[in-house]
């Protein structure tokens, strides 16, 4: 159901939303010294992954995450609670944060990791899961009632009119 | 304690976590009949070390092993105690889990795919035991208390296919729970009073509170959390509705161990509460009703398990009310009645299993005559219910010989409620001497029922060698009073047990009047019996006036009713009936106060180029905001409230809070997503709401007008008193040299305020899980839909 009838709009919903999970990857990484990080990306990720179910219809969700979106939820908030744990064990104290900054790394030139990163993460899964969750749930409530019309936001045509081209099954959309 | 046993105990405690960690690892090995065979090593070796620590004196001495502390300015830590009494619970978990987990393998013979998930539970289960009796600090024993609940929840509603489980397993968890909570308020009214949650701390400070208000509340409130786990009354309905559980649970949790906490709990507490005034009465009234009450419910049963469980139900009211009348210098013989209440309460729910495994029947009237088709069930059965009904030679009789003794020292105290002990305490032995005889008669006397042999197939000799070895000790434990009083000698608990107690034996001498009274209940408990079989046994049940679970179930039932009925008083199905009201109030409550303080009214200062952006911005906002009052369908109206959040952006960066504008640029794009694409089709949306009359669109505007001033007038006052020193100075200059992150949003959400942003991410999973049952469970066709 839902998926749009426009070609346009799907094949650019790919593109565009590509790009905006590239662009959650870069904010969840500049998160701690720049404007950014897990919730942001988050939220990002969730809006690009939503982009292209709604483009593409509730088909797709299978093939973009293959189990239930809570899941993501529930590791998210195992990692995050976890990264506390090491400080708990290391000094006793529940979520003190540990760094490591290497300035001289092969290839990559200097990199940075700690224990915020771990937490951020889990920040990170946990809203793209609820993001998802919640927008999935609700699509689901709105397939029960039959009475919607399903193609409420496709382009606009005249009465009678044959669509440019049959909607396709999502595999062959999501191969291009 | 050594360093030694130290590390032992410890690693006792962890055994059960790695078990069920590599179980869940183990892949397919653990949906073979390979954990069946293996996994009862791990509760027999955590017996192990208990038993060894017993051996070298542990058991006698109290001693204290803190871990490590957790909320260190709240006094949480982890620390064991170590004493008679967590010893020997710790033994009764661990040692009847042993035999509970061969007793499993017996059970689900044939359908190993059982086996992962239900030794998952059962080893959680083992872990949170075990945790909860050796805690040494309060609020750790609520929590490793709430666990064995959970755990409790999982296994009663095991068989999920069942109905009878489902609503068991609710049922359970709610009472529980609602009086964990109990437990909770009292554990923390007591904490904060003595400042310490350590329980060998409160032991030692416990005189000193005698006469505090809060300390007797808090002792009220851990006393219901008490009564709540052990199934006192009032709460004694949850029990036997958690038989719907399979046997190895019931026999387990709802028999030997996890009802046995209240217990453990009201001894725990007894060093600390004893001299209290109130503790006497209400432990013996509510202990010693609940003995009689529970024996007569079990008499009105006709469920096997149904039999067993008011059974318990009754012997754990007998054990709080024991408590309740032991002096204040100290118990005598207390854990004689936990341990041969484990023996044969454990056996007899085994056989109960074994026969339900092998004829496939629950309720007694079907049953007869199976003496031929089990004969070493038969034995086991009837020495079991030799000792629950207290005949000579078994450790009931021992139990009920020094229980009776001391109810009649207690009388001789000579003040008339001190009967009253006596008096329930004979007339609950004998209805259960008349259970009893029913139990044995009527499963393997009399004619052979047809339907019991139509199924019938033989019991392996592994199920039944768990209930045998129970059986032995109990007998044992009744023919050699002289070891029995050696080996429970062992826990003696320092403030919890007298130093010096009466010695045991079988012989007192014909005339002592503890075994003319014991005597004379087996006597009128038969005749009571004789008299119940000339009716055939014919009643449906129990009566519904005392089914307090049926009670229960309709005040559950009826909870969305209230809940409907609160909902349409207040008016809260609609915005338009509450939002005037709710946003009145606030003007009042709030603009009132702020009348008369115009002088403190400033401008915010604006430099010149960014007071162009911000008029720009305003200018903007209020457009958009005029437009939504106009627009002529609700799509245009969402879009409108996106283009205001999209605005606000302008300030965020204004004031340089990228990371604000951000954030609010992706949730308003999600927020205009969600709304457009999927809320507004929903049919409830389609139709515009009923058109207001002019009043009320004209006192909705004063009202919308008024808050719109009180918002601009409290932003100008809030803007004009800042602090003189903001603290978000200080998280920018902490930043990079503690959190090691230059952008101080983020390092306060991940590092300073960590903590927060856990239980906040917890809250949206929390909040998730609330919108999937309110979509999902919404049926075709109900009030709500089209």
């Amino acid at each position: 159901m839902l998926g749009s009838d426009s070609f346009i709009l799907r094949r650019s919903a790919t593109m565009i939303s590509l790009i905006v999970q590239i662009f959650a990857v870069y904010l969840f990484f500049r998160g701690h010294n720049l404007p950014g990080g897990g919730f942001i990306a988050g939220v990002a990720s969730g809006i690009g992954m939503l982009l292209l179910i709604l483009s593409h219809g509730r088909e797709m969700v299978p093939l973009i995450l293959p189990f239930d979106p809570l899941r993501l939820c529930g590791w998210g908030l195992l990692l995050a609670t976890l990264s506390g744990v090491v400080g708990l064990v290391v000094s006793g104290a529940f979520l003190t944060h540990y760094h490591y900054k290497d300035d001289d790394f092969p290839f990559l030139g200097s990199i940075y990791l700690g224990t915020p990163l771990i937490f951020d993460l889990g920040v990170f899964l946990v809203v793209v899961g609820v993001v998802l969750k919640i927008s999935l749930v609700l699509l689901d409530a709105l397939q029960r009632h039959q009475s919607v019309e399903m193609t409420a936001f496709s382009l606009p045509r005249g009465e009678g009119d044959e669509p440019l081209e049959r909607p396709e099954s999502p595999e062959s959309n999501s191969a291009s | 304690m050594t360093g030694t046993e130290n590390s032992l105990l410890i690693a006792a405690m962890i055994l059960p976590w790695v078990a069920m960690i590599a179980l869940q690892a183990s892949g397919r090995w653990s949906k073979s009949a390979g954990p069946g065979r293996v996994l009862w090593l791990v509760p027999a070796a955590i017996t192990g070390v208990f038993g060894w620590l017993v051996v070298k004196g542990a058991g006698t001495s109290l001693s204290s092993v803190p871990l490590f502390s957790w909320v260190a300015s709240q006094g949480i830590g982890f620390s064991f105690q170590v004493d008679g009494l967590s010893l020997f619970f710790g033994l009764v978990v661990s040692g009847m889990g042993t035999l509970i987990f061969v007793y499993t393998a017996g059970y689900f013979e044939g359908k190993t795919e059982e086996f992962r998930k239900f030794y998952t539970y059962l080893l959680f289960f083992l872990a949170a035991m075990l945790g909860t009796v050796f805690s040494g600090n309060l609020l750790m024993l609520y929590i490793w208390w709430e666990m064995t609940g959970l755990a409790s929840f999982f296994l009663i509603g095991y068989l999920h296919n069942n109905k009878e489980a489902r609503e068991g397993a609710r049922m359970a968890l709610i009472t529980t729970i609602t009086t964990g909570m109990c437990l909770l308020a009292g554990v923390l009214l007591i904490g904060l009073t003595a400042g310490t949650f350590e329980i060998a701390e409160l032991m030692a400070m416990a005189p000193e509170f005698t006469d505090s208000t809060p300390w007797k509340i808090g002792f009220i409130l851990i006393l219901i959390g008490a009564f709540g786990k052990s199934a006192q009354f009032p709460f004694h309905y949850w029990l036997p509705n958690a038989m719907a559980a399979p046997t190895p649970v019931s026999a387990y949790l709802h028999s030997a161990t996890m009802v046995k906490l209240g217990v453990f709990l009201v001894a725990r507490i007894f060093p600390i509460f004893r001299p209290l005034d109130a503790w006497e009465p209400i432990l013996m009234t509510i202990g010693f009703g609940t003995f009689a009450l529970g024996a007569t419910l079990a008499l009105l049963s006709h469920k096997l398990k149904a039999i067993l469980a008011f059974s318990t139900v009754s012997q754990l009211g007998f054990l709080v009310g024991f408590y309740g009348i032991s002096p204040s210098g100290g118990a005598h013989w207390d854990l004689l009645h936990i341990v041969n209440h484990v023996f044969y309460k454990g056996a007899l729910f085994m056989v109960v299993g074994i026969i339900d495994h092998s004829t496939g029947i629950k309720d007694i009237r079907k049953l007869g005559g199976l003496r031929k088709h089990l004969p070493l069930l038969f034995w086991v059965a009837t020495l079991s219910t030799a000792s629950m009904a207290g005949v000579i030679g078994t450790t009931g009789f021992l139990s009920k010989e020094y229980m009776l003794k001391e109810k009649l020292d207690y009388l001789s105290d000579g003040v008339f409620l001190n009967a009253l002990p006596i008096t329930l305490v004979i007339i609950g032995s004998v209805i259960k001497m008349a259970f009893s005889l029913r139990f044995i008669l009527h499963i393997f006397f009399g004619e052979t029922s047809k339907e019991a042999t139509a199924h019938f197939h033989k019991p392996s000799f592994l199920i039944q060698f768990p209930p045998l070895l129970l059986t032995v000790f109990t007998m044992a434990g009744g023919l050699l009073p002289g070891v029995t009083g050696l080996v429970l000698k062992a826990f003696t608990t320092p403030g919890l047990h007298a130093p010096e107690a009466p010695k045991l034996k079988i012989w007192h001498g014909l005339t002592s009047p503890a075994f003319l009274i014991s005597m004379s209940i087996l006597a009128v408990g038969t005749i009571l019996y004789l008299m119940l079989e000339r009716t055939r046994w014919r009643w449906e049940g129990i009566p519904i006036w005392l089914r307090a679970d049926a009670a229960f179930t309709k005040g559950i039932d009826n909870l969305p009713a209230f809940g409907g009925w609160i909902t349409r008083l207040l008016g809260v199905e609609h915005p338009k009936f509450h939002a005037p009201v709710i946003l009145a109030v606030g003007l009042l409550w709030v603009g009132l106060p702020l009348i008369g303080q115009w002088s403190h009214l400033s401008l915010p200062a604006f430099d010149g180029d960014s007071l162009f952006i911000a008029a720009l911005a305003a200018i903007l906002l209020v457009c958009a905001g005029m437009c939504i009052l106009f627009a002529p369908s609700w799509r245009a109206q969402v879009i409108l409230m996106g283009t205001i959040g999209f605005l606000v952006t302008f300030y965020f960066v204004l004031y340089r809070a990228p990371d604000l504008a951000l954030t609010q640029i992706l949730v308003e794009a999600a927020t205009l997503i969600l709304l457009l694409v999927i809320i507004l089709r929903f049919p409830q949306l389609q139709h515009r709401p009923c058109k207001l009359s002019a009043l009320t669109k004209s006192v909705n505007a004063v009202i919308a007008l008024g808050i719109g001033v009180l918002m601009t007038v409290l932003t100008l006052v809030l803007t004009s008193t800042r602090a003189a020193r903001p603290l978000g100075d200080d998280y920018l200059a902490a930043s990079l040299p503690k959190a090691k992150g230059s952008n101080a949003v983020n390092t306060i959400l991940v590092d300073f305020r960590g903590f927060d942003t856990l239980l906040e991410i917890g809250v949206l999973v929390i909040a998730t899980l609330g919108i999937i049952g309110l979509l999902l469970r919404r049926k075709e066709g109900s009030r709500h839909a089209g």
